[in-house]
Formats: structure tokens, sequence, C-alpha cells
């Protein structure tokens, strides 16, 4: 009795879990690799998980075909783990181009039970993979797509640092979705878990009022990253515009296994700050009407002011007018995001032609 | 004796003075001095119109204007941060020149430019 109440809970689990809809594109992750020869042009490449590769229940690979002949240039089905390998790959990865050079360098792949991998690219393929963070010991699926920001992110009174910032949704078996953002800075030393990222759930009465405590902001500030837990399930692609987290998400039981959702549904939209996860707008989260399968954009509104919508095929619907960016200045500081600030020129440098010079 | 010497004396003052009067007349007339004296200030004025021409071209930058542009397949890191999807980054190298009035002078600014652009989804 006891046995089959136990496979109960396991198979509802389960359900439950693989219920979620599946934020993931269909294709593969398209990028470039430097040529074999020394002078050769760059090469174009596609990343395949389990999912593309048709072996969803497959322990976890990662497959780099030639993206014009098909080839197979590498893979990986070795992990550095006790067992030499890893969940099966749902995720999409993501690629990292560190010198903006155009060539990738390196791959973060996230699998279906939590292991968060850096795998750095070689001219050759896949170079050895390295474990950043592993979130297995939570009861959660990590099936949903990567997302990867390379932000400037501050590192103490004044000081802003480069990182790479991993926006990663699990799904808990508990129902309702978490999400995690990952801070990176190769090489790293230790192994992030879930203890190491500061709890962004629930703001306090004084945050609410009046922005994050200063004390709280440096241990964001030097903690890996910060996680908000929703007993909601995700509905699109976490989109970041200017510093401005903006997801959508609705009641788990609405949300069919194809993104669609059930009738009467209210969506859920929230704006979290990208360094701390607290509030940017007056409230850190607010409801609208819903609309199937709509994937977050910005755009600009007939009035020429840009505002956040949500698009599908059919409809689209404004979200959020009178958008704000954030501003290092503080840990609250905004200003507003207006159209006219596009396109925005940055003078790197200036410097004055010689000629004729002795 | 002394008669010579003083001869020689009167001789070699009426000589610097015929010299100083020519070199006098030629400075006059060639300007050599006026030129000389405004050289260092004329290129540095040619260098100073130069650079408000060259702020002017990148407060208004156009197409035209960008002597070599390279899309960025990602924009550079930054405190408020963008998807990859949301924004397109370009390096844009702006070169300007001028030469002063009498094209005897040349000054010439290059600046490297980002240029972020939003990426917006067809309506």
């Amino acid at each position: 009795m006891l046995k089959h109440r136990f496979i109960c809970i396991i198979f509802s689990v389960v359900s439950a879990v693989s219920h979620s809809c599946d934020l993931n594109d269909t294709t593969a992750v398209a990028a470039t690799l430097p040529s074999l020869l020394d002078d050769g042009p760059p090469r174009k490449i596609s990343l395949s998980n389990n999912v593309q590769l048709d072996i969803p229940d497959a322990e976890g690979v990662l497959r780099m075909h030639s993206a014009d002949s098909l080839v197979l240039l590498d893979q990986l089905t070795n992990w550095p783990t006790e067992t030499g390998q890893t969940s099966s790959i749902k995720a999409q990865p993501v690629v990292l181009d560190q010198n903006y050079d155009g060539i990738a360098d390196a791959v973060y792949t996230i699998d279906s039970s939590g292991r968060l991998w850096f795998i750095p690219l070689t001219r050759s393929g896949f170079a050895e993979p390295e474990l950043i963070a592993d979130f297995s010991d939570i009861a959660a699926e990590f099936r949903q797509p990567l997302q990867l920001l390379q932000t400037l992110a501050p590192v103490g009174v004044g000081t802003l640092q480069r990182q790479t910032m991993l926006l990663i949704i699990a799904s808990m078996a508990a129902g309702g979705d978490t999400l995690l953002v990952v801070k990176h800075l190769s090489p790293q030393r230790v192994v992030i878990q879930l203890s190491d990222l500061t709890d962004r759930t629930y703001l306090s009465d004084a945050e609410a009022v009046s922005g994050i405590a200063e004390q709280l902001w440096q241990q964001v500030q030097l903690g890996a990253g910060w996680y908000v837990s929703m007993d909601k399930r995700i509905t699109a692609v976490p989109q970041v515009y200017a510093g401005v987290v903006y997801l959508s998400s609705a009641e788990v039981a609405a949300v069919q296994p194809d993104c669609s959702l059930a009738e009467n549904t209210e969506l859920e939209i929230h704006a979290l700050h990208l360094h701390h996860a607290g509030a940017v707008y007056a409230r850190r989260h607010w409801q609208i009407a819903a609309l199937e399968r709509g994937k977050l954009v910005l755009q600009k509104n007939p009035q020429g002011e840009l505002e956040l919508s949500l698009h599908n095929e059919q409809q689209q619907q404004s979200v959020q007018a009178d958008l704000l960016a954030i501003t290092p200045d503080c840990a609250n500081c905004v200003v507003a995001l207006t159209a006219d600030q596009f396109p925005r020129i940055s003078r790197l440098a200036t410097f004055q032609a010689e000629q004729d010079g002795h | 004796m002394t008669t010579h010497k003083g001869m020689v004396l009167i001789m070699a003052l009426v000589f610097l003075l015929v010299m100083s009067l020519l070199i006098s007349a030629m400075l006059l007339v060639s300007q050599l001095s006026h030129k000389t004296a405004y050289a260092g200030q004329q290129q540095l004025q040619t260098a100073q119109e130069a650079l408000a021409q060259h702020i002017a071209v990148l407060n208004t930058l156009t197409d035209e204007a960008a002597a070599v542009s390279r899309t960025m397949t990602a924009c550079p890191a930054s405190y408020a941060a963008w998807s990859g999807g949301a924004v397109q980054c370009e390096m844009i190298q702006v070169d300007t020149a001028a030469y002063s009035d009498s094209r005897l002078f040349y000054a010439g600014y290059s600046s490297l430019v980002l240029k972020t652009t939003l990426i917006q989804e067809p309506d």
C-alpha cells in the first residue's frame, strides 16, 4: 500500500514537471568557430542537445555539426562526473563570445537535473567541460532555455566588473518555477550551489517602500547571484531590457504542455532589477489579461514611444509603457527609457592623425 | 696707426648697420617673422577647428561618415544589460580632416564609436 502511494506521488511529480510548456527554440544553436587552417575563413557550426538529437531520455550529449555540410565535428558524451555522464540536456545551450570577435569562445549548457557546465571551445571542437554550478540537490527539472548576458556588475563600492550572467529556469517538482541568475567569472574555483545565491523571493516591507537596503545590496554584490521562487509557471522566455528582467507567469494548472492557457487565466508580469531582483517599477509584479503563447517584445507604439508588449501570431497586447532603465549610480537608481535615445552613440576613443611627423 | 684703427672700426660699424637694414627690410618684405610667429598658433587653430568639426560629425553620425563599420555579434558588457536579440551594436570608425585657409596646415582626427540600435519586432 505504501509502495503504491509512493509510486503515485512519483508519477504525479513527474507529470507535473513534464506538463511545463517548452520555451526552447526547435532549431539548433548556431555559432562560428575559427578555421582549422591559420588563414581560412571561420566555420559555421550548430550545437544540438538531446532534444534536437531526438534522444531526450538518453544521458546528456552535446553535438557539434557543420552548419553547411551537417558533418559531425565533435560531441560531448563523457563528462567530468563520477559516472562520466550527466543527465539529459533539454535546455537550449548559449554561446559566449568573450572578446567580441564573432568567434564563439565557450558554450554554457545545463542538464535536466541542474548541473551547469562551461565548455570552452577550441579550433577542433569542445574542450574539457567545467562544472560551474550544481543545483541537482533541489527537486527541479531544468529544461527551459538558458539565457546569457554580458554585464558590468558591481563588486563593492563604485567598482564594476565584467561578468557573464546566466538566467536559468528551474521547474520545481512541487509546482511553480524558480528563476535563478548565476554570475560566472572564468576561472571559477568553487562550484556554485543554491545556498550561494541570495533568496530574493520575498521583499521586506521596508524594501518595498524605500528600495534595497545597503547591507543586502553589498551581500548580493559579493554573492554568486540570486533566485526568485514563484508558485507559478513561467510562460515566456524572460527578456532583459536595459537591466530589467521581464517575464510572464500563470497558475501552474492553467499552463498546458503546448504553452496555451486555460480559460479565464490571468497572466502575471514580473519586472526585476537584473543585479538584485528588487522592484524597478512601483510593483515587482502585476496582473494582465492573458494572451496565449505570448512572447515579450519591446517595440514602438503608434505614438512612437517604447513599450513592452506580448505578441503571438495573431494578437499583440501592451504590457507596460513608460519603461525604465537601471543606472549604476545607486542600487535603486533608474532613468526613463525612451525611443529617442536610440540609436545610441558612445564615443570610445578619439585620436589625432599625424602627417609628415618627424 | 691710430687713424687706421679708427677707420676699420667705422667701416665695421657701417657694414653692420647696412646688414641690419638689409635684414630688417627682408623680414618686413617676406613677413618671415610674422609667419614664424604665427605658424604654431595657426597649426593649433587648425587642430582646434578640425576637432570641433570632428565632434560635430560624431554628433550627427551618418552612414557616409563611417570609414569602417563592423556589426558585433554581441553588444559590449554594460550595467543595464540587454538580451541578445534586443539590441544590435556596430563598431564604427569615423575619420575627418581639416586644412587651414592657406592649405599649409592640416589636422585630422579619428574616433571609434559604438552605435547601439534597438532591434524591433515588425508590427
